[in-house]
């Protein structure tokens, strides 16, 4: 932790007990601090989800919407349906998704030691493109190129494709922080291989019908409405596994975050921790990305807004903060998305920003911690 | 990513892909010039219009029933075809009669009694045209597939059971399949294409959701719209599963793409069902999705009699067509960023120019859908046609085209002003009535491109879609 690790100096220099006293008591407070915004977010993600399953489009009575959630059945089958199968998928959907792209974003930021990090840095959404178009070039028959295979086996055959393409193109640059010891070459490597990927696709794209390049469009909004029950039987366990990574490497990447020399010295296996690391990122991400489309700027603004608010560039705050935070943005984007009066849903990528975007500058404005977070 | 929202994320593609995201924006656009796709088309257009001029040149133009009152007063099917709701009386008669087996006419409303190895299906139809869907019939249900219900997708087949009867084991070819009720009682249009459909089968009154009110044409169906019967579920793009799951409707018919909502309608228990008619390349086969539509209502013997008659006037005039001596050369499409985008020679746009005896500059070519050429390629290949049709829907004049890229000059067509555009009947908002009834009746738009080419091979008619567009 920064301010830890400035206390200490202090206190080494001043070496009087009073001093470090206070200063262990600072540290308490903030603690404390920390604790307490920790708690008030986590009980914002519970509202904002409660809020999501209780508003929609069609308006359905509060207490039917409890009692559908409570003892799983209302007044009508329709609102069981709606409740069941459209809101419910839904805010768990977005809050999995603003939590796993928020994380990774906060290791990629550590890892490549990068505030401009992000999961699209690693090509990790050109390779779900990709591996959409890929499946399309096999599966489609004669003369069809393109867009098919989205509705290749259903609504899966689409994720499948897009988990394949992002784990490819994820092992690719995997295998290039092996080789080299930079971690910007890792990230040239990255932004190459998503150039790369994204200039087949486009080829692709340029050589198919229009026809199927309208189906392609409507995969690369990027929507937490689509995912079903189904395959968030397939999203959740993966997120989970993938936050669970990042749960146990929390040491491991306050480490890196102090440069690499400083980690190696603390007896850091820092080649494993990161290929552990842009692993689970990839996991995180590309998982997110073949059942939502992608989704642009909760991974590079989540971490901000959470050093910012919380003060701290320490990942054993930072990580739970962002897996709450992320929550909150998608949540309430997801909200703001449909907002009641207007007939059309927003996209999603549009509100993510537009809503966000001020947020984190005014944040950032107002802590300057939050800029200082990363850089060592 | 083509024509889309202000969301993408363009750092997936890199700083180029404006570029790209144009291309295929225009693809589109281009793809509505030149009538290769309807259903996008129907996407960009809005709008309402006046369907009586084309009722009237219908008559006019070819003997073939009209939407209406034309075809009920014509024949009388074998069975009760008309007015579900009004007729209690006609629909109970056909229920009494099944118990007594072997019906005699499909049952048009309400439930059957099931009795084993009757043939509830006595009115069926068969398809000539149409690749991209097939109808089997059994005693009680008859099959539905439809082998590209996305483009490029895997076949779905759904099992349409006749209401009142048990449904087959869903196993071997039917694993998985969708089981409907029919004759279906309520109906969700994701496309505006199949809604003359609905009229012509009279069945307007089970249409109780559209996509977009704005983009509608049709009449019967505006009307409906008016008197608050029909939900809007996807007025901004985006499917409302709630508003879609609230109303119930027996079946949702796609615009043949698969949205992300779809997959969490179909787990809610709704019937998805594939509206592809767009991707036929013959025009005939678009117009014989009449029959997909119908055997949805149970509607077997008026699609088969209207198809028929649709059939026969188009054959007429592709015959009068077929027997011209001097085919005058003609190209279709427009430019955008140097690349002309043309309708394939195997489209069926191009296959309506053959039959009304033209000679089209890319008939060599296979393409069904949009042919994007190089400017050069383009220019060398058409720039002495006599005809230019097909072109873009923003331009109101001759002198439009040339002030979007001085390069049109350049075509014979364009110095004559022999430009023509499908654009004559269209509402205040630029709804073209071309892109929802042009495809259900592919003779009247083969008369239009007649009267272009050939006028005098059909002096009797006039133009329902097509204009001249004036030099200024």
């Amino acid at each position: 932790m920064a301010s830890s690790a400035g206390a200490h100096v202090r206190a080494a220099s001043m070496s009087t007990d009073t001093l470090r006293d206070a200063d262990l008591q600072a540290l308490g407070r903030l603690q404390r601090r920390q604790w307490l915004s920790f708690a008030g977010l986590a009980g914002a993600l519970a509202v904002l989800v409660a809020v999501a399953v209780a508003v929609g489009s069609v308006s359905i009575p509060l207490a039917e919407v409890a009692r559908i959630v409570l003892e799983g059945e209302g007044a009508r089958a329709s609102w069981e349906t709606i409740v069941e199968q459209v809101r419910a998928p839904r805010a768990i959907t977005a809050a999995l998704a603003g939590a796993a792209l928020g994380v990774a974003g906060l290791q990629l930021q550590t890892i490549f030691r990068n505030p401009l990090a992000d999961p699209f840095v690693l090509g990790i959404n050109a390779g779900a493109s990709a591996g959409v178009a890929a499946v399309v070039l096999v599966a489609g028959t004669a003369g069809t190129v393109f867009a098919a295979g989205l509705g290749w086996l259903g609504d899966l055959g689409t994720a499948a494709a897009a988990t394949v393409g992002a784990g490819l193109v994820g092992a690719l640059v995997l295998a290039a922080s092996l080789r080299v010891r930079s971690m910007v070459t890792v990230l040239l490597v990255g932004l190459m291989v998503g150039y790369l990927v994204a200039s087949l696709v486009a080829v692709l794209l340029a050589i198919s019908d229009e026809q199927r390049v309208m189906q392609f469009v409507l995969w690369g909004f990027g929507s937490f409405r689509g995912v079903t029950w189904s395959e968030l039987r397939i999203l959740a366990p993966a997120v989970g596994a993938g936050l669970l990574i990042a749960g146990l490497t929390t040491k491991q990447l306050n480490a890196l975050a102090l440069g690499e020399s400083y980690a190696q010295s603390m007896g850091l296996h820092v080649r494993w921790t990161r290929v552990i690391t842009i692993g689970g990122a990839s996991l995180l991400a590309g998982v997110v990305t073949a059942f939502a489309g992608p989704i642009g700027f909760l991974g590079l603004a989540v971490p901000h807004l959470a050093r910012a608010v919380f003060g701290s560039s320490d990942h054993r705050v930072l990580t739970p903060a962002v897996v709450v935070m992320g929550g909150i943005v998608a949540l309430v984007a997801e909200l703001v998305s449909q907002l009641p009066g207007i007939d059309s849903v927003l996209p999603l990528n549009a509100v993510t920003a537009l809503i966000g975007a001020p947020v984190v500058v005014v944040v950032l404005l107002r802590s300057r911690r939050g800029t200082q977070g990363f850089v060592q | 990513m083509a024509r889309t929202k202000l969301a993408l994320p363009w750092h997936l593609f890199g700083t180029w892909a404006p570029l790209l995201v144009a291309g295929l924006l225009l693809g589109s656009v281009i793809a509505v010039a030149c009538g290769d796709d309807d259903r996008n088309a129907a996407v960009v257009e809005p709008e309402p219009a006046a369907s009586e001029t084309a009722g009237g040149d219908e008559a006019s133009a070819v003997a073939v029933a009209a939407p209406s009152e034309a075809d009920k007063s014509k024949e009388t099917p074998p069975a009760v075809v008309d007015a579900p709701a009004d007729e209690p009386a006609a629909i109970e008669s056909v229920e009494e009669s099944v118990p007594s087996p072997a019906p005699r006419a499909n049952v048009l409303s309400g439930s059957a009694e099931y009795a084993e190895g009757v043939d509830y299906f006595p009115e069926k139809v068969s398809v000539a045209h149409a690749k991209n869907f097939g109808v089997e019939y059994f005693a009680n249900y008859k099959v539905v597939t439809v082998p590209e219900p996305t483009p490029g997708g895997a076949a779905e087949t759904y099992v349409l059971v006749q209401r009142g009867t048990p449904a087959p084991p869903l196993t071997g070819p039917l694993t998985g399949a969708a089981v409907i009720e029919v004759p279906v009682e309520s109906i969700f249009m994701g496309s505006t294409t199949p809604l003359p459909f609905l009229v012509d089968l009279d069945v307007v009154d089970r249409l109780t959701g559209v996509a977009s009110a704005g983009l509608i044409h049709a009449e019967p169906v505006l009307e409906r719209i008016e008197a608050g019967a029909v939900v809007e579920y996807a007025a901004g793009g985006e499917v409302d599963a709630e508003a879609v799951i609230e109303a119930v409707p027996a079946m949702l018919m796609t615009e043949g793409l698969e949205h992300p909502t779809y997959p969490i309608l179909r787990e809610a228990g709704v019937a998805v069902v594939a509206g592809t008619e767009w991707l036929e390349p013959s025009p005939l086969g678009r117009a014989e999705w009449l029959k997909y539509v119908a055997v949805f209502f149970n509607r077997e013997a008026a699609a088969a009699r209207l198809f028929a008659s649709i059939e026969e006037s188009y054959a007429e005039l592709a015959e009068l067509g077929a027997g011209v001596v001097q085919r005058p050369r003609v190209m279709t499409g427009l430019m955008f960023e140097g690349v002309w985008y043309a309708a394939g020679g195997d489209s069926f746009v191009a296959r309506l120019l053959r039959d009304a005896g033209a000679d089209y500059v890319w008939a060599d070519n296979n393409d069904t859908g949009s042919l994007p050429l190089d400017f050069e390629v383009h220019l060398e290949r058409a720039q002495d046609a006599a005809y230019w049709v097909n072109v873009s829907l923003f331009w109101r004049s001759v002198a439009d085209a040339a002030a979007e890229d001085t390069r049109y000059e350049r075509f014979a067509a364009y110095q004559s002003g022999q430009v023509w555009n499908y654009t004559r009947i269209q509402n205040e908002s630029g709804g073209l009535e071309y892109f929802e009834r042009g495809v259900s009746r592919p003779d009247l738009v083969l008369a239009d491109l007649l009267k272009i080419f050939h006028p005098d091979l059909v002096p009797e008619h006039t133009f329902i879609w097509y204009e001249q567009l004036p030099a200024e």
